[in-house]
């Protein structure tokens, strides 16, 4: 037998003891990671265009949301329904987008279109149209893992920006930065 | 109080596919993809909002007539790769599906010729 | 200062530490022992976790591990398990075991090295002991609120509130930790260059004994996740459950290596690397679990400093058996007895290990390739189910297809006409009943379903064939034949019922509201009606299924769940366990039933009356699975422990 052979099983464990410790180690970077990578990585959406699906209104009434929607200003999509608790604790961030030249869209997601509706007048209604997607595909187009999520979208319908849960202080005003710089 | 949290809000239960050959695909489809939001389950074990979501959407496809790569393809543009649960085949991950054969091959290989050797 | 229960376990810490002395120096460094040492040393480890388990039972919130996971509503049986339901108490679970094992070693082994492999399992005990005490200690005391203590604990995981904890985590860990002796006897015949092969038989109860358990273990969980988690699994592919397997298949194929060493002292390197690689493999899958790098059911809330810490005790304990296997590599030479020929048991067995190699190393690839790829190629894939299904299950077939003729190969030579002749007539009632299985279940039965029925029913017939042949003819029966059967055999089995599952295997989703019927799998499934009760920790909304077939009636209880204090929602599926199949039933959160008025009801938590709950108004989503052959999975890893248990006995003199 070769003298060398004998180190290659301890080469074997010292290389997956590599691995493991620096993905181990990487963990503990993970838990400072923003909202804008999801369980999947990062979204593929970003960048993408806006599908070209096309949803009903729930409000204004007899309406619909297309492709045509998202052309021609910054419009923030943001996917709620009233039995999510997350969706309550972020309403008052979203509220604070209103105005500044953007679209504020409302996305209604698994939830019945009465019960939404129901929801916003109760909790005050920031959007200036909200979409029904009571069985969910419109997010699922949209590449969305649950609610909250908030897409931000150019005057060209292109994602630009995809946050994964609820949003706060920091991402309004990222949101808002982003808006103002164009 | 209690009793509605136990009751959902949650709207449109979806129900199997009329068309038995139809719903049989759509679960062959549930079971290649995974849920984003569970630990290594399938969207045809959860239940979770989103796989009922993607669940929904799919039985829609397939009732339309789309293909089963049609359908996969519409999800990897919207979720990535990573949502097809079985590995692809492609340069990164050729190793990963070669591999547990080539090596049983090379063992049976060296077994036999260390063995011819020592019978010399 | 330190508390009661510190005390206890540093004093064993102590202990462990001066048996592992023994290693350094033949000075007794004390005038005690090595045996006595151990029995203190697990006298003391006993006393801590008896402590431990006393301060559960009466929710002593002094102490943070209880104050964090328990409470005083807890039912008892789960203030005792539940203290291995976390990773401070799961650490001093294993180590409770592991002591256990170097009680029962020091006073049972009659191995003339016997103090030197204490040596090791000392030291093996004293770095999870310190590595407990310093970054995990069970026993740390409760930060005071305001000065005080709290009242209430914050409670479990409801989770893992089932039967299946009770037995799970201490027969797993059983399994685990009993592969530390093979791995000590491995240290000490490489430290010491023994040539000689007598440490396989000394080897060799310890590792049945294991193996046996760790069967045992890992389908427990299976049953409690079959049952717990809602879709009527057992087996996910889930990472951990992998990582555990890792160990069984490394074990088996120690198992038949301790054999071929004790007999003709053949492929000892190889028996030696095994019996190191199966107890590296378990403490892998230890540190895995609560390093947080794998996502899973079973993940411990862990922070990362604690993963490398327990990395890092792996990589030393790794590494030094590892130099010193590779050194041994070149400088030792075992001589074999007697000749091999290719068509041999001894041969069967050099195959069935490069088949069981390259499972494990499957299953390794399968974990780290996903890691890799991330890290330094950025890009996420998933390996699961499919993966594992499409590489594990052909290895597999060849795995079973050995072992089909592993009983009727003789030792050394046997001729190619005798192995024909033994296994042609399984071989033939097989084909034909998986034939005819064929014909009449075209839809259920793939080509694939096809060849493992076959095989695994060759392998169940074999056993049974060879077991009546041998009867019949009056010859002698050893206990090593029957165990050998017994393991074999229910193997087969085994692989038979889960492949008729898959097969057969139904199931249906469907809205119910009371009073709706529906048919499916051969009976008739009726949503009666639902009602909220309250038990110790939780209050439940209750469905009432009826399941009719023919003549009988059976009932079916799955509900809905809020445990308090943390207002978690868990679903329980309910399950009727039959020989030929289960009947598996689990809801979804109720729906307002289409038809019913919206009402204000009244919550049900003062008064336990029905009053105010109509249980018309609430419709299920409800999924029924019919699950065939269940029964005969658990049974026959049963069938299969058992097996491993009879072959440790001692031979009659």
């Amino acid at each position: 037998m070769k003298k060398y052979l004998q180190y290659i099983p301890f080469l074997a464990i010292f290389c997956l003891a590599v691995l493991l410790f620096v993905k181990v180690n990487g963990q503990g970077k993970d838990a400072g990671k923003s909202l804008t990578s999801g369980v999947f990585g990062s979204s593929p959406m970003v960048g993408r265009d806006m599908p070209d699906e096309v949803i009903n209104t729930i409000f204004p009434a007899k309406g619909k949301i297309d492709n045509l929607t998202y052309r021609g200003k910054y419009t923030v999509v943001n996917l709620f329904a009233s039995w999510c608790a997350a969706c309550a604790y972020e309403h008052k961030f979203i509220k604070g987008l209103k105005g500044n030249s953007i679209q504020l869209i409302g996305i209604s997601w698994r939830d019945k279109a009465e019960d939404s509706f129901s929801w916003l007048i109760k909790n005050g209604n920031p959007y200036d149209v909200v979409g029904n997607d009571s069985l969910g595909k419109y997010g699922i187009y949209l590449g969305i893992t649950g609610i909250p999520e908030t897409f931000v979208v150019s005057p060209e319908g292109k994602i630009i920006m995809h946050f994964a849960g609820p949003v706060g202080d920091a991402e309004v005003a990222q949101i808002k930065e982003l808006v103002a710089k164009h | 109080m209690i009793l509605c949290s136990f009751s959902s809000v949650l709207y449109a239960f979806e129900e199997p596919l009329k068309n038995v050959y139809q719903e049989k695909r759509s679960k062959e489809i549930f079971k290649s993809l995974r849920c984003a939001v569970c630990a290594g389950q399938s969207i045809d074990d959860s239940d979770t909002q989103f796989a009922r979501s993607i669940r929904s959407l799919v039985r829609t496809k397939v009732a339309q007539g789309s293909t089963d790569e049609q359908i996969y393809d519409l999800l990897k543009h919207s979720y990535g790769e990573a949502i097809m649960f079985r590995p692809p085949f492609n340069d990164a991950t050729a190793l990963l599906w070669i591999l547990p054969f080539a090596l049983i091959f090379l063992g049976f290989i060296s077994v036999i010729f260390v063995l011819r050797k020592s019978k010399a | 200062m330190l508390n009661v229960g510190q005390y206890i376990f540093l004093t064993s810490q102590v202990l462990a530490a001066l048996q592992m002395l023994r290693l350094f120096t033949r000075e007794k460094f004390v005038k005690i022992s090595q045996e006595n040492l151990t029995a203190a040393c697990s006298f003391m480890v006993l006393s801590a976790y008896i402590f431990l388990t006393w301060k559960f039972v009466v929710s002593d919130f002094s102490y943070a591990l209880i104050y964090k996971q328990s409470n005083t509503l807890k039912p008892l049986l789960y203030k005792i398990t539940g203290l291995w339901a976390n990773h401070e108490g799961s650490m001093l679970l294993f180590i409770f075991i592991l002591s256990l094992y170097n009680f029962a070693y020091a006073v049972l082994s009659r191995f003339p090295r016997k103090e030197e492999v204490l040596g090791f399992q000392g030291a093996l005990i004293f770095f999870l002991i310190s590595y407990t005490f310093f970054t995990s200690d069970p026993f740390s005391p409760t930060q005071l609120l305001n000065g005080q203590l709290p009242q209430q604990g914050l409670g479990m995981n409801p989770l893992l509130q089932d039967i299946g904890l009770a037995f799970h985590p201490p027969i797993l860990y059983t399994g685990f930790a009993g592969f530390s002796l093979a791995f000590s006897i491995a240290m000490v015949v490489l430290r010491n260059k023994l040539t000689d092969k007598s440490f396989a038989e000394f080897s060799r109860p310890w590792v049945l004994f294991s193996w046996s358990s760790l069967s045992l273990g890992v389908a427990l969980g299976s049953w409690w996740a079959y049952r717990e988690l809602g879709w009527g699994g057992f087996w996910f592919w889930d990472p951990v459950e992998n990582v555990s397997l890792l160990p069984w298949l490394f074990g088996t194929a120690l198992i038949h290596l301790n054999y071929t060493t004790k007999k003709f002292n053949r492929f000892t390197f190889v028996t030696l690397l095994f019996s190191i690689l199966t107890f590296l493999t378990a403490l892998l899958g230890f540190f895995l679990v609560r390093s947080g790098i794998l996502t899973s059911v079973h993940s411990f809330a862990s922070d990362p400093t604690r993963g490398l810490v327990m990395l890092g005790i792996v990589f030393v304990i790794s590494s030094y058996a590892m130099i010193l296997y590779g050194k041994c590599l070149t400088e030792l030479k075992f001589i074999p007895e007697g000749r091999m020929d290719f068509i041999s048991r001894e041969f069967g067995i050099l195959l069935q290990i490069v088949l069981l190699a390259g499972m494990g190393i499957t299953i390794m690839r399968g974990i780290i390739y996903p890691l890799v790829l991330d890290m330094f190629f950025d890009t996420k894939i998933s390996v699961g189910e499919p993966y594992f299904n499409l590489t594990f299950i052909p290895i597999s077939f060849m795995f079973i297809f050995l072992a089909v003729f592993a009983p009727i190969l003789k030792w050394q030579k046997e001729r190619l006409s005798t192995v024909v002749k033994k296994s042609f007539p399984s071989f033939v009632v097989s084909a034909v009943i998986t034939i005819y299985l064929r014909i009449k279940f075209p839809d259920n039965i793939s080509p694939i379903i096809t060849i493992s029925i076959f095989l695994c029913l060759w392998l169940f017939l074999s056993c049974v064939g060879l077991t009546i042949t041998r009867m019949v003819k009056r010859e002698k029966i050893s206990k090593s034949f029957v165990s050998m059967m017994m393991a074999h055999g229910a193997f087969g089995l085994l692989g038979l019922a889960i492949t008729l599952n898959i097969a057969f295997a139904e199931d249906t989703e469907r809205l119910m509201k009371p009073g709706d019927k529906i048919n499916f799998g051969g009976y008739d499934f009726t949503l009666r009606s639902s009602s909220i009760r309250k038990d110790s920790n939780f209050i439940a909304q209750t469905a009432k299924f009826e399941v009719a077939k023919e003549n009988s009636i059976i009932a079916l209880y799955p509900e809905n769940r809020i445990y308090f204090p943390s207002f978690t929602k868990t679903h329980e599926a309910d399950v009727h366990y039959g020989v030929m199949e289960d009947i598996y039933i689990n809801i979804g959160e109720s729906e307002r039933s289409p038809d019913a008025k919206h009402k204000k009801v009244k919550a049900a938590m003062e008064d336990n009356q029905q009053g105010g709950y109509n249980s018309a108004e609430y419709a299920f989503p409800s999924r029924i699975y019919i699950k065939p052959f269940m029964f005969f999975i658990w049974f026959s890893v049963l069938v299969m422990a058992f097996g491993g248990f009879i072959a440790m006995l001692p031979k009659k003199k």
